[in-house]
């Protein structure tokens, strides 16, 4: 009974280490967080302080911006994305033979579809199985391999408005290939009775963060979307969906841990300038597909 | 005994506690594996009992007071629900493990020289290993009272919104996964069961026992204490006064603890499920007029699971079993109204058949056996604090992102307590004067 104390002292320390961990609580949110039935609440503008471009003492030290054109091989459809060798096979159909030997037809976007491992195309690429880091916090829903919103809405997407979000990682990417990303634009419907479907013009950028030291260098990729498609409900083809996607060998990267995605409104048919209306970019998937993390 | 059966003996006493090791710690979240070593050691028993040529009791007797169980296990097997959410090959698996493990608790009290002590100390060291590893990584990727912290909360995780309160990581077979509170708490409780030994070991003439119920013990308790939900909260009153009522009664007192608790529960359960049935199938209106019997019988989360189970039960679509719509609320966290759901309205009765068998059974251990006093209240709590708990906390769908079943029938604690409930297996003709001997025994430790 004497060596009780002694071995309940030793207990303590071990308490005092498991409560200062909790990594899988770093991101805790209320059941309404992102999730309100009002479209002005479900913004994501979270920015990690040291590349916050609000942050007047953020750690950004160099800034580099490019154009994306065609030299990226650059699709904003699938199509274009195939016929970049984005090596995505979609946009008409697709036999895909069952494990009980039934053969079922996917039309057009409905199926993305991997044609070298014959697999769906984003469980396949998703980011959440290339490195756990991309399991866990809200941005989660990103690597998840959902391209579209099937139904899920909220809890499906991120949305954002121009200023966007920005996200940094422990692990830098080592081994890059293309990035691609799946899209659709939405315009708040509340303050109107409805919002008809209608095309907006919006510059896109797309920031990568390279590690230098403690600081990091910003390259500020930038393309302009003309006429997009907005407020139009699912169809089977998915055409009111954007899959934006560009080779990032030409870009010169390295140590890259981190990104950032904002927009600039340009143009939207539907105010065309007469009153306000929310815009938003509703981001389903982010995938750096055939990457290495470390 | 010849010397080469006293090996084959020891042998087969070595491969009882390392099965039940297994299969506490749930070797590889893999059931197929517990089955398969649960037939071979019950094959191997019954070649040593062939062999050994004992007389007396005849297992045919055991045979019949399994009968239940095996319309139990032949209903579950075959059941809508299984037959919807298992392959054939799992079904059959099913219910070889349950009559597997039933016949080595009935062979193995059979084998002289086999304790229940270090058995039982092998099944709560087996849980123990199991709670220790999922104890230790929730409480690093979590924090320590998590579920009263983070009450309300969600996190994200592979783009799936979950509750923190109600889950933890659970170590299934060789990885960790988020499972529901309840479900970790069903191994929690079970290994807290193991406090009612201390009352009857004296730490002065046996240290080391004591203090390894007393780890276990705590141990069970700091799992509990540290993953305190409100969720649980009845099934926690419920088993804190079971475990009094076992630890602190008289030990002559128990075997008629036993019978009229029994009668008692049967008596209240029996007008209650007439009630509830008659007033699941809209027989009774004035329940839904008087607010108080509204409550408990209509409103209450509870009640209405309960309430959808029965009415399909009793259904022809639902008779033998059947698989939950998403408005039913189901499963319901009690295991009698979840067999509706899995064994169907007939594999209930026969299960409920099966308890009642061994309530009378578990009379007769206490009142003949030569089994310790502490052996004889482990094997009591062990099993009486799993159904305690299974009345409102079982989880029977426990993943908090795949939605993947384990029923009761399929659960590896469900496995021991079959194994308890055959080792406890007395026949009715159990001679009295192991009476004598028991009080010898008795007395024997108490000079110790």
């Amino acid at each position: 009974m004497k060596k009780m104390p002694r071995n309940l002292i030793w207990f303590l320390p071990l308490i005092a280490c498991l409560a200062s961990c909790g990594y899988d609580l770093k991101e805790v949110y209320t059941q309404d967080a992102y999730n309100s039935p009002v479209f002005q609440n479900n913004y994501y503008t979270h920015y990690d302080s040291k590349i916050d471009p609000d942050n007047e003492n953020n750690s950004i030290r160099n800034v580099r911006e490019v154009e994306i054109t065609s030299e990226h091989n650059v699709a904003e459809t699938y199509d274009e994305a195939k016929a970049n060798n984005i090596d995505v096979d979609m946009n008409k159909d697709i036999e895909y033979v069952n494990a009980d030997g039934s053969i079922k037809t996917y039309h057009g976007l409905e199926y993305i579809y991997d044609h070298d491992v014959k697999k769906d195309y984003g469980p396949n690429k998703k980011m959440n199985v290339v490195d756990s880091i991309f399991s866990y916090g809200y941005l989660s829903k990103l690597y998840d391999g959902q391209l579209f919103c099937n139904g899920y809405y909220q809890l499906a997407r991120v949305q954002i408005n121009e200023r966007g979000f920005g996200v940094l990682y422990e692990k830098e990417l080592i081994n890059m290939d293309y990035i691609a990303i799946s899209f659709k634009v939405s315009v708040d419907y509340t303050t109107e009775i409805s919002v008809p479907a209608h095309d907006s013009t919006f510059r896109l950028c797309l920031t990568f963060y390279q590690r230098d030291g403690s600081n990091f260098d910003a390259v500020k990729t930038y393309h302009t979307f003309e006429n997009v498609i907005s407020n139009q409900s699912d169809t089977f083809n998915r055409s009111n969906y954007v899959f934006y996607a560009f080779k990032l060998g030409a870009l010169n990267l390295s140590r890259v841990c981190g990104y950032s995605l904002s927009y600039e409104l340009i143009d939207d048919d539907y105010s065309n300038g007469t009153y306000q209306l929310d815009h938003s970019l509703m981001f389903y998937e982010v995938l750096f597909p055939n990457s290495t993390w470390r | 005994m010849s010397e080469n059966a006293k090996k084959y003996r020891n042998v087969l006493i070595f491969f009882i506690l390392e099965v039940l090791a297994f299969v506490s710690f749930n070797l590889a979240n893999m059931y197929v594996l517990l089955v398969m070593l649960g037939l071979l050691l019950a094959f191997a028993l019954f070649l040593f009992r062939s062999e050994q040529k004992e007389k007396g009791e005849k297992f045919a007797e055991f045979a019949l007071f399994s009968a239940p169980l095996v319309i139990y296990a032949l209903l579950t097997m075959f059941s809508n629900f299984s037959r919807n959410q298992f392959s054939l090959l799992t079904n059959i698996l099913v219910g070889i493990g349950l009559l597997s493990y039933s016949c080595i608790g009935y062979l193995a009290r059979r084998i002289e020289g086999f304790k229940i002590k270090n058995a039982m100390i092998v099944i709560y060291g087996g849980l123990a290993v199991l709670l220790l590893i999922s104890f230790i990584y929730s409480m690093v990727r979590y924090v320590p009272f998590y579920t009263l912290i983070y009450n309300n909360m969600y996190i994200y995780y592979n783009g799936t919104r979950s509750t923190i309160y109600d889950s933890i990581k659970m170590l299934m077979g060789f990885e960790f996964y988020d499972v529901s509170i309840e479900y970790f708490s069903l191994f929690s409780t079970l290994l807290f069961s193991s406090v009612v030994a201390l009352r009857f070991i004296n730490p002065k003439n046996n240290k080391k026992e004591f203090f390894t119920f007393l780890g276990f013990a705590l141990f069970g308790f700091i799992c509990l204490l540290f993953t305190i939900n409100r969720n649980r909260a009845l099934s926690d009153a419920l088993v804190l006064i079971t475990l009094s009522l076992i630890a602190f009664i008289p030990k002559k007192n128990t075997p008629n603890l036993i019978k009229y608790a029994f009668l008692v529960v049967l008596g209240i359960l029996g007008v209650l499920i007439i009630f509830f049935v008659m007033n699941a199938l809209g027989e009774f209106g004035f329940v839904a007029n008087n607010s108080l019997l509204n409550r408990l019988f209509n409103t209450n989360p509870y009640a209405v699971a309960w309430k959808s189970a029965v009415k399909t039960a009793f259904s022809a679509s639902g008779l033998l079993g059947f698989v939950p719509a998403s408005s039913s609320r189901l499963p319901s966290g009690n295991f009698v109204v979840d067999s509706l759901m899995t064994s169907g309205l007939f594999g209930t009765l026969a299960l409920v058949a099966y308890l009642v068998f061994a309530v009378k059974s578990f009379i007769r251990y206490f009142k003949v056996s030569k089994d310790t006093d502490l052996e004889k209240h482990l094997v009591l709590s062990f099993v009486l604090i799993f159904f305690v708990y299974s009345l409102f906390s079982l989880d029977i769908q426990p993943y908090k992102i795949y939605s993947n079943y384990i029923p009761m029938s399929q659960n590896h604690s469900f496995l021991l307590v079959l194994f308890l409930i055959s080792y406890v297996y007395t026949s009715p003709k159990a001679k009295v004067e192991e009476v004598v001997i028991k009080e010898e025994a008795v007395q024997n430790e108490e000079n110790a």
